[in-house]
């Protein structure tokens, strides 16, 4: 194949892992890093997505139900440990996985360890634990909701992926949340947050006595069989909406584009599309002195990926014809191999940068894993690999109105 | 060995060169980041906006550059300091290099890159974090205590306002670089040599002695409230840090045993050139629960302040801090970190027997709360207070009562 490439890319991976799988299931990532703190990444396959219809905002409770302690310790045991040691936990939901990311001392590995096994292998939710806590959840969602950011963007993925589990936010609803009992909370832990579902990576100092910790600690962890979705089909034709919105500030333009069971390639391919988008928006806004903000967001989920252009103005109108000369553009003649060089080294410095940084490396690296479904060397070689015809061939297979969404949202302050 | 400092800085001046410090911090990474310090902040501003604006600037010189290369530009404005950071792969360390030279040599502002910088600059929307409040609480109505700047305020700046302030702050004299990551020194060395005339450097902004305000308020949507604690004197600052972390620390912790389960509790030091503010925070999910939090908060720490800390409580603090420190340790560029952090106030490890003596007396005149929570709250809490700031979203203060 031929390699477009005005800088050879340097694609082998910084630092050296080590990955297995213990018998039960579990798959684990060490990396070797000589610094005095651990930082424990794990993924549990257990997001919004898996929730059965009704009980919007399951995952987000069960995850906080987390810290509800265990045969051997108390409800929040393991926060003010780490706390303690001056450490920290941080738990986020997404549509298809849950993510606990803790750091701690590397001298206190053995203990937080024992703190994350003992919340996978027997999680013990008393009844007035949980009340209390579905209670402050609910009101803090109801608080969250009121953000015009979280609305928008809930209000996108419902027509982005109708008549789909992804078109649920992981925040879920406050009404269904509070009607969701402990006994469903429990079994929602247990078939989803185990062994067989989890993926650890563990970014620290690591000496064979830690992997024996972690292969003692895990392997006799029982598991059991679960089977997902294999695929998520989204069937709905592109959209094209204008909608009122209650208490919305300003108006709200968003174009997006969603793909179906996505390539690593065209991952990465939206990913190089979404900075060169930004670097046309810019230019085109300075020129055209547009009003308002615009933002690229652009999502992987496991069944499929989205870009979206986001534009909070007054003044509508321009930021559409500037999108739509910009697409035009993009359409009708590929990118300068030199333009197509400067994305793909940003895309390097951006990997290369998280990669040198502990606290978030374990994060990106289990998301290329898992949802990339490739590892930072594969993104990095697909990324050189895309040529100007290649780019130019994918963007009219993925900007084709069957996968557009368009839709305008106009503040409805009756 | 003064005086041989101070022969070897005559030296410097008598041969054009003014005292600079470039420091090259070598490591086996395949990146590397030029940061630009400066001690210049928004308290030495003479017009709001001039910081971001000197920053936008060279972004917008540099766009094509900056592309091609694949770079990240990172800045930061304090109240006293500031600084201009430049992130690219190890192989383009000529942009890196031209970028942070021009920024500190280069006086001139041409009018097209200007007109880019204030167009991408009116389309940001500069917001302090609540927990940056404490300046305007302490200062108000001051240079410490300037809003952050709006669209309008850096159309009133002129090139020769730019210009001005660029020759007070971003001079080879005043600037600390710090060259971080895989290089080469040689090549860099040669690129970054500022030959600069004696300038004379106008001494920065002080913090002024004003009647801080007891309260602000701030609207926003998820109800907190944070105390603010002042330090002057850098003695102090390490004593305050054991105060907020014995206040926030579970199980002995009064605020986390009062506050639980409403709500959750954070706690941090802002450190300052002159001035250094330390803050604990509540966060809570309802409003309903924020007034008897602030009184409860209010006697938590009267308490605290009159009760000696014991050795068990100073050495579990103790333990971690330590964690903290290897945490901060275990981050990627270090010496960006550290070269910042030599700038501001210093912080020396400090005993028991220090600790106790320092919050002994500490003064209550230095600390003041804010607010934050929806219009209908706030308009009740102004009734209550006596002196009492409303603060805006940017900062600016929208009025004040003294009763």
């Amino acid at each position: 194949m031929k390699r477009y490439l005005l800088l050879p890319l340097v694609v082998s991976s910084l630092f050296a892992l080590e990955t297995f799988r213990l018998p039960n299931g579990m798959k684990v990532i060490l990396i070797d890093r000589k610094i005095p703190s651990v930082f424990l990444t794990v993924f549990y396959r257990a997001g919004s997505s898996l929730e059965p219809e009704g009980e919007g905002g399951l995952s987000y409770l069960v995850s906080m139900m987390s810290f509800a302690g265990t045969r051997k310790s108390s409800p929040w045991e393991q926060v003010f440990f780490l706390e303690k040691v001056g450490g920290g936990i941080d738990v986020k939901v997404g549509k298809d996985f849950v993510v606990f990311k803790s750091h701690f001392p590397k001298e206190e590995f053995p203990l937080a360890l024992w703190y994350e096994h003992e919340r996978m292998k027997s999680l013990r939710i008393s009844e007035d634990f949980f009340v209390k806590q579905r209670k402050r959840l609910s009101l803090q969602v109801k608080t969250n909701l009121m953000d015009e950011d979280i609305r928008v963007e809930g209000l996108i993925d419902s027509f982005l992926y109708s008549d789909s589990p992804y078109s649920r936010i992981p925040l879920g609803n406050p009404e269904e949340l509070e009607k969701i009992p402990l006994e469903h909370v429990r079994k929602f832990h247990r078939k989803f947050f185990q062994p067989r579902t989890a993926l650890m990576v563990v970014v620290g100092d690591m000496r064979s006595r830690e992997k024996e910790i972690i292969l003692k600690m895990f392997s006799p962890a029982k598991s059991r069989q679960v089977i997902f979705p294999e695929k998520i089909g989204f069937q709905t034709r592109g959209v094209d909406r204008k909608i009122l919105v209650k208490g919305l500030s300003q108006k709200v333009y968003a174009l997006c584009y969603r793909i179906s069971s996505p390539t690593c390639s065209r991952r990465v391919f939206l990913e190089l599309v979404s900075l060169y988008l930004q670097r046309s928006l810019r230019e085109r806004r300075l020129k055209g002195r547009m009003t308002g903000s615009v933002e690229v967001r652009i999502r992987h989920f496991l069944y499929s990926s989205s870009l979206c252009i986001i534009v909070k103005s007054r003044d509508l109108a321009a930021w559409e014809a500037s999108l739509q000369r910009i697409f035009s553009h993009l359409k009708a003649s590929p990118p300068r191999k030199s333009v197509l060089s400067g994305l793909r080294l940003s895309l390097l410095r951006s990997l290369r940068e998280k990669e040198i940084d502990p606290s978030r490396w374990g994060e990106v690296l289990g998301w290329y894993k898992l949802v990339f479904g490739c590892g930072q060397e594969e993104v990095l070689a697909t990324a050189s690999s895309i040529s100007p015809p290649v780019f130019w061939e994918n963007v009219r297979k993925v900007f084709y109105p069957f996968n557009r969404v368009r839709l305008v949202l106009l503040p409805w302050n009756r | 060995m003064e005086s041989l400092r101070k022969l070897s800085l005559m030296l410097l001046f008598a041969t054009g060169l003014s005292p600079q410090i470039i420091k090259f911090l070598p490591q086996k990474i395949p990146l590397l980041s030029i940061s630009v310090i400066s001690p210049c902040g928004r308290a030495d501003e003479d017009k709001p906006g001039l910081l971001e604006e000197i920053f936008a600037y060279e972004e917008s010189k540099w766009k094509d550059a900056l592309f091609s290369s694949g770079a990240r530009v990172e800045t930061g404005v304090g109240a006293d300091f500031s600084y201009f950071r430049i992130i690219v792969l190890k192989n383009f360390w000529q942009t890196a290099a031209d970028v942070a030279s021009s920024l500190v040599k280069d006086r001139n502002f041409d009018s097209r890159s200007l007109v880019e910088a204030r167009a991408l600059l009116g389309l940001k929307a500069f917001r302090p974090a609540p927990e940056d409040f404490g300046v305007f609480l302490f200062y108000p109505l001051s240079n410490y205590a300037k809003p952050f700047p709006d669209p309008e305020d850096f159309n009133r700046i002129s090139t020769s306002d730019l210009r001005r302030f660029k020759e007070k702050c971003f001079v080879p004299g005043r600037v600390r670089v710090v060259v971080e990551g895989g290089f080469i020194k040689h090549i860099l060395k040669t690129r970054l040599s500022f030959r600069k005339g004696i300038t004379p450097l106008p001494s920065l902004s002080e913090p002024p002695d004003r009647t801080p305000l007891k309260v602000g308020l701030l609207p926003s949507r998820q109800p907190f409230v944070i105390w603010f604690f002042k330090v002057i004197d850098a003695e102090d600052l390490c004593p305050l840090k054991y105060f907020l972390a014995s206040l926030a620390m579970e199980p002995q912790g009064l605020m986390r045993s009062v506050f639980y389960p409403y709500g959750t509790v954070s706690w941090g030091l802002k450190k300052g050139r002159k001035v250094s503010i330390g803050w604990i925070r509540v966060s809570t999910t309802s409003e309903k629960e924020l007034l008897s939090m602030i009184s409860t908060g209010n006697r938590a720490i009267a308490g605290k302040l009159r009760v000696r800390m014991d050795k068990r409580e100073f050495l579990r603090i103790q333990k971690q801090l330590k964690g903290k420190r290897a945490y901060l340790e275990s981050l990627p560029w270090p010496g960006f970190r550290r070269e910042r952090e030599s700038l501001l106030m210093e912080e020396r490890s400090c005993s028991l027997a220090q600790i106790n003596s320092s919050l002994s007396d500490y003064p209550t005149r230095n600390i003041s709360v804010l607010v934050g929570g929806s219009q209908e709250l706030l308009q009740a809490l102004v009734r209550k207070f006596s002196s009492i700031g409303v603060f805006g979203p940017r900062g600016r203060l929208l009025y004040q009562v003294s009763r």
